[in-house]
């Protein structure tokens, strides 16, 4: 039997699942939701299957191509079309920006056993966000919970409980009073109490679902910024030049954030970054990226 | 280009939709092979009768993914009859709704359920965990009769006026159900299929906002707004709003 021989109009599902309905044919797509069943199932299964596909790690032999877009996409961004790149940053292609920031960081096979003791730890103060009253909250805490998120793809990729179960914690915390977080808070602590009891591919899809939940929630520049300052970062502490040199490189945040996002300081740390690696990726090259990245941390989360 | 055409540009895509429906499912590769040639073989049917009523309001590759899954549902119908995955299963995530097919649709006992989690379906699982999953899911009538092993594993109800309790319950379940059908029925239709896609389909927020292309940020406190206003309903009803709780994990529609 045609799958298309029902009374459901899948081609209008298929349509509101593309987000290119408008009127009359999105009020008619609603009704088929709210009133059937079995369109809302398949609707609920189609959007599932459509994220999952859009989920798909973009394979690390496809970082070579990418590279020779690096000198257009700054031209793109120069021109003013840096938004167009910013949902590949805020995970509304469905994929947590932190799961392809750990897989390229997981591409050097060194990257586990040189994360040094105390990883997890940024040395901010601790700043409940119960003092955020507002629904629009302060960049410092998208900045830190972007860090985290990517923090706690590590840990939980990596098999560690103790260091996942501190990022949690201060996640929790962070979230701790900010408007209408309660779900997302809900998600940790639900990832937490599995932690040590789940396999780590459910922690790792627990953490990204949760991620999604926040980069939505939270839309904001300043935590697709430290989700890339974090990942960085780690990438510095383990002395990977791989990251630098791949398509989540410098260049790419730069293209990526949102005309004025970055700012002078942010520019300048930037190109600090690319001129210190150019002159050689030693141990004190990356000791001093890891400085520079450690001041950036500093500046947006406190 | 003509529906032959695209149908032939887009077959690898058809083939990893089909495979990553299958997965998602748990369907085993034999079956899931079976089911992507039954694929092929409907949209090629009637001179690709399905590709040539795409109009082209979507794209082609969400149209397919809609048409396989829905291809799939129907599938599953056809072979489980109505029977699907309670919400507080789904909620669970997929080992539970695994676990409840097993037990509830299969009628394996709980002890060859395990094995075909770890067998057939790869899960890395602990019984202990499972025993509590299987006790939260709702009691669903199986098609055979449990084993002695299984029964003893269950949470324990072993209070006399249990079935007497149980029909009471079912009953104000029942009555709590036709309430929350009649207030849902007053909200507005976007504010239905919100609830119904997190409450019916256990959805996450941000893929009902996704979905609907509405702000995630604002659909927290619209959320909160349309369950305030049907605890008001159902309380209005006397109903307990603790039964919205129950409700969400009856698994009823």
């Amino acid at each position: 039997m045609d799958p298309t021989d029902s009374n459901l109009d899948i081609e209008l599902l298929a349509a509101l699942i593309d987000g290119r309905l408008s009127g009359a044919e999105r009020e008619r797509a609603l009704k088929l939701l709210a009133t059937s069943d079995e369109a809302l199932e398949l609707f609920a299964h189609s959007l599932h299957e459509q994220r999952a596909s859009d989920a798909k790690v973009v394979p690390i032999q496809s970082a070579r191509r990418w590279r020779q877009w690096k000198v257009v996409v700054p031209i793109v961004a120069a021109a003013g079309l840096g938004f167009v790149l910013l949902p590949r940053l805020t995970g509304s292609t469905g994929r947590a920006a932190s799961i392809q920031y750990a897989v390229q960081l997981e591409s050097d096979p060194r990257f586990g056993g040189a994360l040094r003791q105390g990883w997890d730890q940024h040395g901010w103060s601790v700043t409940r966000g119960a003092n955020d009253t507002q629904t629009a909250p302060e960049p410092r805490f998208a900045f830190r919970l972007g860090v985290r998120s990517v923090d706690l793809q590590v840990a939980v990729r990596k098999g560690n409980a103790a260091a996942a179960s501190n990022v949690v914690d201060d996640i929790s915390q962070t979230l701790d009073g900010i408007k209408f977080t309660d779900p997302i808070a809900a998600k940790y602590a639900e990832l937490k109490a599995h932690l040590g009891s789940e396999s780590g591919d459910r922690l790792v899809e627990r953490a990204e679902n949760a991620e999604i939940e926040m980069s939505g929630f939270f839309k904001s520049p300043s935590f697709s910024l430290g989700q890339w300052v974090g990942a960085a970062d780690l990438a510095a502490q383990t002395h990977e030049t791989s990251f630098f040199q791949s398509k989540h490189g410098t260049s790419f945040i730069r293209a990526s954030m949102p005309p004025g996002a970055l700012d002078a300081e942010d520019t300048a740390d930037l190109q600090a970054i690319d001129a210190r690696l150019a002159q050689g990726s030693d141990d004190a090259a990356f000791n001093d990226v890891h400085v520079i990245l450690q001041r950036v941390i500093r500046r947006h989360s406190n | 280009m003509d529906a032959e055409d695209l149908y032939r540009q887009h077959l690898a895509h058809i083939e990893q939709i089909a495979a990553s429906v299958c997965r998602r499912h748990g369907v085993n590769d034999h079956d899931a092979e079976d089911f992507a040639s039954d694929i092929r073989l409907k949209l090629c049917e009637n001179d690709y009768a399905t590709i040539r009523k795409f109009q082209g309001k979507s794209s082609f590759t969400t149209y397919l993914t809609v048409v396989i899954n829905k291809a799939f549902l129907d599938h599953r119908r056809h072979l489980w009859g109505k029977w699907s995955p309670s919400t507080q299963a789904k909620r669970l995530g997929p080992v539970a709704v695994v676990l409840e097919t097993l037990v509830y649709r299969d009628g394996s006992t709980f002890e060859a359920a395990c094995r075909l989690l770890e067998q057939k379906h790869a899960f890395t699982i602990d019984r202990r965990e499972l025993r509590e999953m299987l006790a939260q899911l709702p009691r669903r009538a199986p098609r055979r009769f449990e084993g002695d092993d299984a029964l003893g594993t269950l949470a324990s109800n072993d209070d006399a006026d249990a079935p007497l309790l149980d029909d009471e319950r079912a009953e104000q379940r029942a009555a709590a159900e036709v309430a929350l059908r009649d207030a849902l029925d007053t909200l507005k239709d976007e504010d239905r299929a919100i609830i119904r896609m997190l409450y019916y389909e256990g959805m996450s927020a941000a893929d009902v906002a996704r979905g609907l292309t509405i702000e995630q940020k604002r659909l927290y406190p619209r959320i909160r707004q349309l369950l305030g206003s049907l605890r008001r309903m159902l309380t209005d009803r006397k109903i307990s709003p603790d039964f919205l709780d129950a409700l969400d994990s009856s698994g009823t529609k």
